[in-house]
């Protein structure tokens, strides 16, 4: 849940996914799922030649497990929030598996 | 509607199963079940490259195993005609129930029924 | 089933016609974040789907459920033959096959994305088209060469103490 919470305050930002395949396809963010599948808008590829039909792509929906980065603005991620959350969560688990 | 409501729509007709191996399974569909699990008959199995065949006349494939599906090509029209037609049936059954007795409250219900139904996956919200 | 019309919860959002509700507001309305909120706005437009098996798949999307299970009508998949240098004298090769009815589960999409009808073939001018089979069994050579490749290198990686997440089947 927390990656879900946290993607989700990056929404309209731009980010750069980097695939498990090493293609990377900078995007405006504009939806995620529990699964932390992503939906970009306004795509572009730094690897062209692989997939050369993504010049005539409006928004691409991509598959969370296919995901190997995220790449985003620094300024985007408030990292004490961040922390704060972790340790919520990380106490919530210890709770619950107890 | 939904994709597996389509894949039900398509037993008895000839189906073509692309496994996450590789091999096809060509045959006819019997049955399917939530988890896309199916029973084929009359199947005809190929090797990932094609070079060897086998014959069998029932086949299960677990649903996990898939990776995709050709179906035949009038399915997607008749499945259509098919939802359409159950949709009017169950409109006209619940407007039976509720004593409705105007026609143009009917027709406009079954219209905007079908028309919220056809694009898919539609959040029941109507309880 | 009720027979007044369905109200998205918040009524900020200016609704167009109370009685023939958009069914991608409802979603993006209260079902923001789901993978059906992100798919629903694709559906009988035409679509690409990359497959885990590197397959580009072209096509008019028609239904689809929570889990990405996606069903395109006129389906054709292509294949791109990579070129590995920019070379002008060797021509970009692609080929095409009709598929008809494609039902895919949803695990084995890479991603998918709506094309513009307008611009989808325009990157076709500069390839050169061949036949598909032809197509087909370069790609499996190829395909079976960049397995070999990314075995050897598991195994050097293993006598490292390093581990590779290399998956045959993954060939996207």
């Amino acid at each position: 849940m927390l990656f879900f919470s946290f993607f989700k305050t990056l929404v309209d930002q731009e980010v750069t996914v980097e695939l498990k395949n090493d293609i990377e396809i900078k995007g405006t963010l504009k939806s995620v799922d529990q699964f932390l599948n992503l939906k970009l808008d306004n795509i572009s590829c730094a690897n062209e030649s692989k997939y050369p039909h993504l010049k005539s792509v409006k928004n691409l929906f991509i598959r969370g497990s296919t995901v190997r980065y995220v790449h985003m603005n620094a300024n985007s991620v408030d990292c004490t929030l961040l922390q704060d959350a972790s340790r919520r969560e990380a106490m919530v688990q210890a709770q619950t598996s107890k | 509607m939904l994709p597996l409501y389509l894949l039900t729509a398509a037993k008895n007709q000839p189906i073509l199963v692309e496994l996450k191996n590789g091999e096809t399974i060509n045959g006819q569909l019997v049955n399917c079940d939530s988890w896309m699990n199916l029973t084929l008959k009359d199947v005809i199995q190929s090797s990932p490259h094609g070079d060897e065949f086998l014959k069998i006349s029932e086949c299960y494939i677990k649903g996990i195993h898939i990776k995709y599906l050709r179906l035949p090509e009038q399915l997607m029209d008749q499945a259509k005609e098919q939802n359409l037609q159950n949709m009017e049936q169950r409109n006209r059954n619940n407007q039976k129930r509720r004593g409705q007795s105007s026609n143009p409250n009917a027709n406009s219900n079954a219209s905007a029924n079908a028309n919220s139904n056809n694009s898919n996956s539609a959040p029941q919200r109507q309880q | 089933m009720s027979t007044s019309p369905i109200q998205p919860e918040q009524t900020s959002i200016q609704q167009k016609d109370p009685l023939t509700p958009n069914v991608e507001d409802l979603y993006l309305e209260s079902y923001a974040f789901t993978t059906a909120a992100a798919i629903v706005g694709s559906v009988d437009r035409k679509i690409f789907v990359v497959l885990r098996d590197g397959r580009n798949v072209f096509g008019i999307l028609r239904t689809f459920d929570q889990f990405a299970n996606l069903v395109l009508q006129d389906t054709i998949e292509r294949i791109y033959l990579e070129t590995e240098e920019a070379q002008e004298s060797v021509p970009k090769r692609f080929a095409e096959t009709y598929r008809g009815v494609f039902m895919i589960r949803g695990e084995n999409v890479v991603m998918m994305g709506e094309l513009d009808i307008d611009k989808e073939d325009d990157h076709l001018q500069e390839w050169q088209q061949i036949p598909f089979p032809e197509a087909e069994k370069e790609l499996t050579a190829s395909q079976a060469a960049k397995i070999k490749e990314q075995k050897l290198k598991s195994k050097n990686l293993l006598t490292k103490g390093l581990i590779s997440d290399f998956a045959p089947s993954d060939l996207y």
